[in-house]
């Protein structure tokens, strides 16, 4: 690689980092990391450079304080837009009922985007001998908080859904790139205005490799149990799910049901905004999966 | 130009938030900063003709937030320089003290770098714009971007196989 292709190389490298190609570029130039060794140590070498960086001059503990300055700023912005001056009171109104294909596509867009990366990943990792930093780099992807832009994303799941206050209380389950809703009865909401609750349960191996995550938005505060016959399907398995929030605490019983072969479950709970958290251990298949409860509370903006 | 919608904002956010943290050296400073810098420019985005980046143009709010910041009275915070090290809870003692020892390394080694090469690679390494943006931040080509980066890379990895070891704190 001569010094022109290796500075271009490096652009597009660290433009991938930043979220800043599309998907035919993403695509182009993880298919050229997959195949390229040089690119592949390039690749390394930039995140590594980065990630020690970052963490030479930048306090590493600051993610957090970052998420909460960022929910601060929207729910700014969401009051600014809907003050009587600055737009019209219905202007954040929203149809009561969701039409599913507006965020459910946006949400396979997102599991597409996340697909490709997990594969190009994987893909990275065959004949690499950069097997060790890699597992770290799918480690981060895959154990991370949850991102902003995600937060985004539920928080206009959440209004969809919510809609205006009076209607009963929804949880919605998002997994696999779609989602299902439903209303929990005899209760009202306070609409898309409320607080809710983001609970994420993934089930990860012991490198850090996520083999099903399933998220759950629940009204805030108030006490929740919602019972889940069919969250999400491993290796065969139906995963169920009951969640029992109330207060500050989440809990969740999780099952993995097969009719032929038994059912494995655990049951645990976490905190909100406590960083994700271990509940627990279960066997499937002769592997050990780790089960992680990551709750968090999501101001749904102003209605 | 059409108002950057929450998505956009969300993107945007970390990297002037890191900015601005990195300015500051306080977390609660940083946010509040950042907010008012977002706060200003959206109140004045049908002024942003959209000859440059939005980020650019949110990155020069940001940087004039900072400044009028720093005329008035200090907030308390930590300065950036005190934080410790944050120990990768993964690792055993030994492991978090070499780690710890590599990180200072690197932060001094930074230090010592031509201030257009650190300016280059502060604006991508560490407050993550692309290598277009940071050319716009700083008034340069991109291709100048590049091979500002690619020699603060290649200096660093020489100050860090020669540095001897700090000794500790």
């Amino acid at each position: 690689m001569n010094d022109e292709a290796r500075l271009e190389l490096e652009e597009r490298i660290h433009a991938l980092l930043c979220g800043a190609l599309d998907e035919p570029q993403r695509r182009s130039l993880l298919l050229t990391v997959a195949r390229d060794e040089a690119a592949r140590r390039l690749l390394e070498e930039i995140c590594v450079f980065q990630r020690d960086a970052r963490a030479a001059l930048i306090c590493p503990a600051d993610e957090e304080a970052m998420q909460s300055g960022l929910r601060r700023l929207l729910a700014c912005l969401d009051a600014e837009d809907t003050a009587p001056a600055a737009a019209p009171p219905t202007r954040r109104r929203r149809r009561p009922r969701p039409v599913a294909g507006t965020w459910v596509w946006r949400l396979a867009a997102s599991a597409a985007l996340a697909a490709a990366l997990v594969l190009a990943v994987a893909a990275y990792h065959a004949g690499s001998r950069t097997r060790d930093d890699l597992r770290r780099l799918d480690r981060r992807i895959a154990m991370a908080q949850m991102t902003a832009s995600e937060l985004a994303t539920y928080r206009r799941v959440w209004r969809e859904v919510a809609g205006p206050a009076g209607r009963p209380k929804p949880w919605v389950l998002l997994h696999d790139g779609g989602g299902r809703f439903e209303y929990l009865p005899g209760t009202e909401a306070e609409g898309a205005a409320g607080r809710f609750v983001v609970l994420r349960c993934a089930l990860a191996t012991d490198d850090g490799e996520v083999l099903e995550r399933v998220n759950l938005l629940l009204p805030a505060g108030q006490v929740v149990r919602a019972s889940l016959d069919e969250a999400g399907r491993l290796a065969g398995r139906t995963i169920r799910c009951r969640v029992d929030a109330e207060g500050e605490r989440v809990g969740m019983d999780l099952e993995l049901a097969d009719g032929a072969a038994g059912t494995v479950g655990i049951r645990g709970g976490v905190r909100l905004g406590d960083r994700p958290t271990e509940i627990g251990r279960v066997k499937l298949n002769g592997r050990t999966l780790r089960v992680i409860l990551d709750a968090r509370a999501v101001s749904g903006g102003v209605s | 130009m059409a108002r950057p919608s929450d998505e956009q904002i969300a993107r945007w956010y970390p990297r002037l938030y890191r900015t601005a943290l990195r300015m500051t050296g306080s977390a609660e400073e940083a946010a509040d900063l950042t907010q008012e810098a977002f706060c200003r420019a959206l109140a004045g985005w049908d002024r942003f003709d959209g000859r440059a980046l939005p980020t650019t143009w949110l990155h020069r709010v940001l940087v004039n937030c900072v400044r009028n910041a720093r005329r008035g009275p200090r907030r308390s915070g930590e300065p950036l320089e005190e934080w410790s090290l944050a120990a990768d809870p993964s690792g055993r003692p030994p492991e978090q003290a070499e780690r710890a020892e590599a990180l200072r390394r690197l932060r001094r080694a930074m230090g010592g770098l031509p201030a257009t090469l650190r300016g280059a690679l502060v604006a991508t390494a560490l407050d993550g714009y692309t290598y277009r943006e940071a050319a716009e931040l700083l008034a340069v080509p991109v291709g100048t971007i590049a091979s500002r980066v690619h020699e603060a890379r290649k200096l660093l990895r020489a100050a860090m196989r020669e540095a001897p070891p700090e000794p500790g704190p």
